[in-house]
């Protein structure tokens, strides 16, 4: 089914807003300076942050990969409290929803652009970076693209339904 | 979506007064670079980030409930199992204390009473699921334990 992804923008928008607040937080955190944050628009790309290049890899590795790991723990961590009552007990109430629409819209945008897998990939592949970084970073870019294109057939949708309900499935079967 | 960008340039890139710092790449001299650096979250996204944080303060105080719940249904479950009634009947208790609105699990607490040969409490929960919606798999078993349970009154 298509639907429009500025819908299912507008639809998940705290998700969007959670993961530019997460780049600017991991600029601000390797000292990166920040010249210009659109924290949720209904065109494309839905959000940015344009900064500065980092000096190291690692600060490219943590302003690019940031997002993936906040986004994906505090939807988790949200929605958790709230899954189990509205799929098992079947004791949920409105704000549970809101948990579990909140959690998920966070989990949804939990992976990084495609501008930002090109911006990995351009940082460690420079001349001079460490070999490790190079092989931690290909398949991790590879998997990034992965997730970017594949929102077009709703992986981001998947990988958010995933990460809320991993924690419940994973721990109570 | 994250961008990175390099220009070269006489003056810093956002005063064009100072020169900018030579050990960077982007042309922004050390003020400008540091007023960048911390730039300020609008106060539209700090009360974001404000109800995010209390959406996992909620959660993370609800955590343990859910948690608690969701152990005591497991190990319902294998008690069931095992056909330890009497520890399923005392974990079914519990996630009824946790969310006394479950009907399936009111219903699978109906269940271990007959097995446990507990029929009056059994007939008080049936009483209050009557007209609940429940899963297909729980009143099947019901029905089987309850016509069970007239056969063997009748022989």
């Amino acid at each position: 089914m298509l639907i429009p992804g500025w819908l299912i923008s507008l639809v998940t928008f705290p998700g969007v807003i959670v993961h530019e607040i997460a780049h600017q937080f991991f600029c601000k955190l390797a000292k990166v300076a920040v010249l210009d944050v659109k924290y949720f628009q209904l065109s494309n790309p839905v959000g940015y942050v344009i900064h500065e290049t980092p000096q190291k890899t690692s600060q490219h590795l943590l302003i690019g990969l940031g997002p993936l790991f906040v986004n994906t723990i505090a939807g988790a961590l949200i929605a958790f409290p709230a899954i189990l009552p509205t799929y098992t007990f079947g004791g949920s109430n409105p704000i549970d929803m809101i948990l579990v629409w909140i959690g998920f819209s966070i989990a949804m945008h939990s992976f990084p652009s495609t501008g930002d897998a090109k911006s990995i990939w351009a940082a460690v592949m420079r001349p001079g970076v460490n070999t490790f970084y190079k092989i931690i970073t290909v398949p991790l870019v590879g998997l990034l693209y992965l997730g970017a294109i594949g929102s077009v057939f709703w992986l981001d949708v998947i990988y958010g339904v995933g990460v809320i309900m991993a924690l419940p499935t994973v721990l109570f079967g | 979506m994250s961008e990175d960008n390099t220009v070269e340039q006489a003056v810093c890139g956002s005063c064009q007064t100072n020169a900018p710092d030579p050990s960077y790449a982007f042309p922004l001299c050390r003020r400008c670079r540091e007023q960048l650096i911390n730039r300020p979250f609008p106060k539209w996204i700090k009360i974001v980030m404000i109800l995010v944080g209390a959406l996992l303060l909620y959660s993370a105080f609800n955590f343990p409930i859910a948690f608690k719940a969701g152990l005591a249904k497991q190990s319902a479950q294998k008690a069931e199992a095992m056909a330890d009634y009497a520890l399923a009947i005392s974990e079914y208790q519990k996630i009824l204390t946790l969310f006394p609105d479950s009907e399936e699990h009111k219903a699978r607490l109906a269940v271990c009473y007959i097995k446990a040969a507990e029929i009056q409490q059994a007939a008080d929960i049936l009483k209050k699921i009557d007209d609940k919606k429940l899963s297909q798999k729980v009143v099947k078993e019901l029905n089987a334990l309850i016509e069970e349970l007239k056969q063997n009154k009748s022989n």
